[in-house]
């Protein structure tokens, strides 16, 4: 076919960021829950991503323990995408990582088309370090504004009322009792990026969750309670 | 697709279903219209919100382009058809009492269709009806002496010249993600934005484009959708009017298909000269 009227098409990026909380709580059952379950979901990322050619799904990952740190430099496309499994040690520096997150949800590098990002944090316990202007930072960019935001406390150590801070709504703080019910959490977080890829608009300043609340998973009280 | 004559300008416009809508069965809930008044043209397009709370937004954008073409068309004839009277009316209305009226008319529309087509067992239903009819709404009025636009939500109305720079005629609705301003809200006219211009001799737009937002959201950034606009101004210089029409359907739909999965409707008015430039009017 010639070329098409206009310069590069291009399908909208959708970035899909996991911040995964590496401090030494999470040592055990814990991380190696949370190593098993984002590996696992990645495939059916790759398939639900296969499925909407119109939106271009880049995903990256942040682990925050004594500092916080990305796991890779870039996005990286869901059919390039391999998890790093994470090992935990150190304090949590969560403070920090709202900071990294902030830089890369500044535009530029974040481009003006792009659906809304989604960003998934995993924490087992409270903040060790100063969080809140980064989270504030993280909070006021527009695209901070616009973004997806969900948490998934593990165990019983984390404040809620922090991880509501940072979702804007209770309903997104998913509270994982056990690694059965860490696994269906951050399964169901993979599907936000589905959720999110749709090309229909919604109506502006009227309310902000642009996702499906009652597909969210429940605790359960099956295995062993952390 | 249709053809227009009359202003100066030739019109058409098309839409096509988007490639996402099309792999799940989903309507296209674009709607455009194009109305043509003694030597006026009222190009309209609308762009329904398509998701699952909005679920008769494809009735909401045909009532937006009527709505549009109706109130438009009444102050042209309140002014006896008079381009300057006309100019002067529409100069005076757009800020307030033509958005006004015009939410207030779409929101009298859709509660007829909803009591007359949806549930008609149910004589007044209350205003949460309206964002199931939810649509964003944009227009522009050709005459040989002015043209003006008006538009709420997102979509985009371009203006290409002769040397093919390109202008917003009016700045879009630049709100990130997903979220746009429509018609179903509670003061919706306070979210419109207009525009009116009087070109100075030999220096008017000889290619206006009017798009819904699937067409700027399949290109990466503002500069390769404007190229868009100069794409079309050089092929309808190149190969006439009626080749660009006869291919554009197929060129949104892979347009769709390559870019942004939405519905997209295309319409463009070319100056006559661009299209006899040997001079005269059609």
């Amino acid at each position: 076919m010639a070329k098409l009227p206009g310069g590069e098409l291009s399908n909208r990026p959708l970035h899909f960021f996991w911040i995964a909380d590496c401090s030494g709580s999470m040592f055990g059952e814990k991380i190696a829950s949370l190593n098993y379950a984002i590996r696992d979901v990645i495939p059916s990322m790759r398939e639900a991503a296969k499925a909407n050619p119109n939106a271009q799904l880049l995903i990256r990952a942040l682990k925050f323990s004594t500092g916080a740190t990305w796991l890779t430099n870039k996005p990286i496309n869901v059919e390039d995408y391999e998890w790093e499994d994470l090992e935990a040690d150190g304090l949590t520096e969560m403070g920090k990582a709202f900071n990294l997150l902030a830089d890369q949800l500044t535009m530029p590098p974040m481009p003006e088309r792009a659906l809304p990002p989604v960003l998934v944090l995993l924490s087992d316990g409270q903040p060790t370090d100063v969080y809140t202007p980064g989270l504030k930072r993280l909070k006021e960019l527009p695209w901070g504004k616009k973004a997806v935001k969900v948490a998934i406390s593990i165990g019983n150590d984390a404040i809620l009322d922090m991880l509501e801070e940072f979702t804007g709504n209770r309903e997104l703080v998913l509270n994982a009792k056990n690694s059965a019910d860490l696994v269906n959490m951050i399964k169901w977080a993979s599907t936000l990026a589905k959720q999110v890829s749709s090309p229909a608009s919604k109506v502006s300043g009227e309310d902000p969750i642009i996702i499906d609340l009652n597909t969210i998973p429940k605790s359960s009280d099956d295995g062993e309670i952390w | 697709m249709v053809i227009q004559k009359g202003s100066g300008y030739r019109v058409f416009a098309t839409k096509a279903k988007g490639a996402i809508h099309r792999l799940n069965d989903i309507p296209n809930q674009d709607a455009w219209k194009i109305t043509y008044l003694d030597n006026v043209i009222i190009v309209a397009v609308a762009d329904g919100l398509g998701s699952n709370r909005c679920k008769y937004s494809k009735y909401g954008s045909r009532i937006a382009v009527k709505v549009l073409s109706d109130m438009i068309s009444e102050i042209y004839k309140n002014t006896a058809c008079h381009n300057a009277e006309f100019f002067t009316a529409l100069g005076k209305f757009r800020h307030d009492e033509l958005p006004k009226n015009m939410e207030a008319c779409w929101k009298e529309r859709v509660k007829q269709h909803y009591v007359n087509e949806i549930n008609t067992g149910d004589p007044n239903p209350g205003k949460e009806i309206y964002e199931l009819y939810a649509t964003t709404l944009l227009g522009i009025v050709l005459t040989k002496d002015f043209y003006f636009a008006i538009q709420i939500g997102d979509g985009n109305i371009i203006s290409v010249y002769d040397d093919e720079s390109v202008e917003n005629v009016i700045e879009p609705d630049r709100q990130l993600g997903v979220e746009t301003y429509c018609l179903s809200q509670t003061e919706a006219w306070t979210k419109f934005a207009t525009n009116i211009v009087q070109p100075r001799e030999n220096n008017s737009p000889i290619l206006f484009l009017l798009s819904t937002d699937g067409l700027a959201n399949s290109y990466a950034n503002n500069q390769a959708f404007y190229q868009v606009g100069i794409d079309y101004l050089r092929w309808i210089k190149e190969k006439g009017f009626e080749n660009v029409q006869e291919k554009i359907h197929n060129i949104l739909r892979t347009t769709s298909e390559k870019g942004s999965g939405d519905d997209i409707t295309l319409a463009l008015a070319v100056n006559d000269n661009v299209i006899n430039p040997e001079g005269g009017n059609v």
